[in-house]
């Protein structure tokens, strides 16, 4: 290697006088111009070949050309901070304290935002007939199994960058004029924002909620508030150690209904997932009816009132079998479809007592649309859809 | 010049001027109209273009650096307040870059009094903005008319120096201490060799090298001319190098008929002795705090 290297040493002692015996300054010497150009890449692949041949061989060119570089203003002297590898550290460690932080920091409480309502499909916006398409029906293909600890197929672990579904939306009570004014650039019919004053008059920490909450987020009916749920990484501070405490998502122990013989290993049930992340968020899925004044919700996923007034006063409906309620529909001013987990189907046909429909199947439901008090249509957890046009009589 | 097959359409020189914003010194369009046809008129010379690539390539120009030199040449106060203000500090950075002890001063003061314009026949002036077609950045082009005439100086210069009298002290001590009487045989051999090596370079192998070692750019000056980064120069170099050795190595033992200990000794007499056949003490252009060839390259 020494050998090469003194060799190639030897040769470059000879390379300045080889390389300045080439032509002197003659007629094709580069202009001024040209050679201007040809430094700041203005010309012609052609043009610049030809520049770079003649530079190549004419010593008096070169010498210009050396003597044109060293004119050069200095380059800028970068700032060693904005270097392209070092421009990402500052929001890479900003990010990375505040993960820290986020998850270190004892009493944070992770949750969602509370009050938060979910609007169901508007029936007046649906065709006679078609029942409403459900996101998930639309992710996952008819037949599939549904792996609720697979991180692909839980729904709660599904990351909050999911296509907006079109069932529905999810709404906050102070931000639903935004909703209804996405409605309208989407070419919707006109909807009233859905402001559900009773929730947010009922607890003083759902207006601190409210007022800390995130932007409001197009997202569908159920399924995708199981979606978003987890996605909330910033959520406001209890309001007590004792509310902390009992919304704490280890502590609060779901209430969703077991099947027998299920052990506390048993991977929780997307339709007991959602129920649970719903009752830590105090999410209310807002149902709305044909007639403006009147709609259902259901509260907690538990119980469902009615309003007659437009939201002003609330009617618990009465039904006769506990359950975990996911979602519902209402075709009509009086009638409303709700479904919930492990096939649970209830039906009011005059707005004051669900009546439970029977239904083939033990999965859990997680979205329904309804043309009428016969016909509706449910979307599993899986995916599939069944629909009935006998008030449930036969699923099909 | 034969007559060109296109003409400019108004239609288009509105647009360039417009584009060059010839309003905010007062240039006529006439003025940027004739300046745009000697561009192209220059550029064009086959006179065959179509008026399509002339559009294309008057749209390339630097328009707003051309609306100013034709504005300058027109003796526009406006224009010359600006070019003051803007290209003449850069011109006297360049000229003190170019000769920081200096010398070259005299050359950007020279440079300025042409700009403006120099009086040839009765009252016709003619500035060296003329010159200027607009085909590069015109305070770009301000630096490369400066090298010019700087190179220019320094060879007429050199050329009226007198040689070296040879019964000087200094001449009478080198000749003392010559080296190894088989020393200019073995330099001129490898000299040949390695002119006839470099000559099969491709250009831009050649110019790089030039460059480097002729020119004594830096490996970032090099990637700068040459649109390159400095580490691919490097390789380029390490790998024309080592194409040279070879080639030397190969001519000297097919050519020369050597054998591989008189090419290793021819290699030994260079390295040891290489005497006054480097042009860089020959011309004094040898930068005595520059960082040694080889030891740029590994840079």
């Amino acid at each position: 290697v020494n050998d090469r290297l003194d060799r190639e040493r030897a040769l470059e002692r000879l390379l300045p006088d080889v390389l300045s015996e080439a032509s002197g300054p003659g007629s094709g010497c580069v202009e001024a111009e040209t050679l201007a150009a040809w430094s700041s890449g203005h010309l012609r692949a052609s043009e610049a070949a030809a520049v770079e041949a003649h530079l190549s061989d004419c010593a008096h060119c070169q010498a210009v050309l050396g003597t044109f570089v060293r004119s050069a203003p200095p380059a800028p002297v970068e700032p060693v901070w904005s270097r392209w590898h070092l421009r990402w550290l500052v929001p890479l460690a900003t990010a990375a304290t505040a993960l820290t932080v986020y998850l270190l920091v004892p009493g944070l409480d992770r949750r969602l935002a509370p009050e938060q309502t979910i609007t169901q499909a508007d029936p007046r916006r649906e065709s006679p007939g078609v029942p409403a398409p459900d996101a998930g029906a639309n992710r996952q293909p008819a037949g599939s199994t549904p792996a609720p600890t697979s991180p692909q197929a839980d729904p709660v672990s599904r990351p909050a960058a999911s296509p907006p579904p079109r069932a529905g939306r999810v709404e906050e009570p102070s931000q639903s004029r935004g909703a209804f004014e996405a409605g309208l650039r989407r070419g919707s019919p006109a909807e009233p924002p859905s402001v559900d004053k009773q929730a947010k008059t009922e607890t003083p920490q759902s207006i601190r909620d409210s007022a800390a909450a995130p932007p409001r987020r197009e997202v569908a009916t159920s399924e995708t508030a199981r979606r978003d749920a987890p996605a909330v990484t910033a959520p406001p501070p209890p309001a007590s150690p004792a509310a902390a405490e009992a919304r704490s998502p280890a502590k609060s122990a779901p209430v969703a209904p077991r099947v027998a013989g299920e052990t506390a290993a048993t991977p929780e049930r997307p339709a007991d997932a959602l129920l649970r992340l719903r009752r830590q968020a105090n999410v209310t899925i807002d149902i709305p009816t044909p007639v403006r004044t009147h709609r259902f919700r259901i509260v907690d996923g538990q119980r469902v009132e009615r309003t007659t007034t437009g939201g002003e006063r609330w009617e618990s409906v009465a039904r006769p079998v506990a359950g975990a309620m996911t979602a519902g529909a209402a075709p009509a001013a009086d009638i409303c479809w709700i479904v919930g987990g492990l096939g649970a189907v209830w039906r009011t046909t005059d707005g004051q007592v669900l009546v439970r429909v029977p239904f083939p199947q033990t999965v859990d439901l997680v979205a329904v649309a309804a043309d009428s008090a016969t016909a509706a249509a449910v979307t599993a957890a899986d995916g599939r859809t069944f629909r009935t046009s006998d008030g449930g009589q036969t699923w099909r | 010049m034969s007559e060109a097959s296109w003409r400019i359409e108004p239609a288009v020189v509105d647009r360039l001027y417009r584009q060059a914003r010839g309003d905010d010194w007062a240039l006529s369009v006439a003025s940027f109209a004739a300046a745009l046809e000697r561009s192209a008129r220059r550029h064009f010379v086959d006179a065959a273009a179509d008026a399509a690539a002339v559009e294309r390539y008057l749209s390339s120009l630097h328009l707003s650096d051309l609306a100013i030199a034709c504005a300058c040449a027109e003796g526009s106060h406006r224009a010359w307040d600006h070019f003051v203000r803007e290209f003449r500090p850069g011109l006297y950075r360049a000229a003190q870059a170019i000769d920081p002890s200096g010398g070259s001063r005299d050359l950007a003061d020279s440079l300025y009094g042409e700009l403006f314009g120099i009086t040839t026949d009765g009252d016709t002036r003619r500035s060296q903005l003329d010159y200027y077609h607009g085909r590069s950045a015109l305070a770009t082009w301000l630096r490369a008319v400066l090298a010019q005439r700087y190179v220019d100086r320094v060879r007429s210069r050199r050329a009226l120096e007198p040689l070296p009298d040879e019964d000087t002290p200094h001449a009478i001590a080198e000749r003392a201490a010559s080296p190894d009487p088989a020393w200019p045989r073995a330099v001129e051999r490898l000299r040949v060799a390695l002119k006839g090596a470099v000559a099969a370079l491709a250009p831009r192998d050649r110019l790089r090298l030039a460059c480097y070692h002729a020119q004594s750019m830096t490996l970032a000056q090099i990637g700068e001319m040459l649109h390159e980064h400095e580490g691919t120069v490097s390789r380029h170099l390490t790998r024309t190098r080592k194409a040279l050795r070879t080639a030397v190595e190969r001519d000297l033992r097919e050519r020369e008929r050597m054998s591989e200990a008189e090419i290793a000794e021819c290699f030994a007499l260079v390295t040891a002795d290489p005497g006054a056949l480097d042009v860089r003490d020959l011309v004094g252009r040898a930068d005595a705090g520059k960082t040694a060839v080889l030891e740029r390259s590994k840079d």
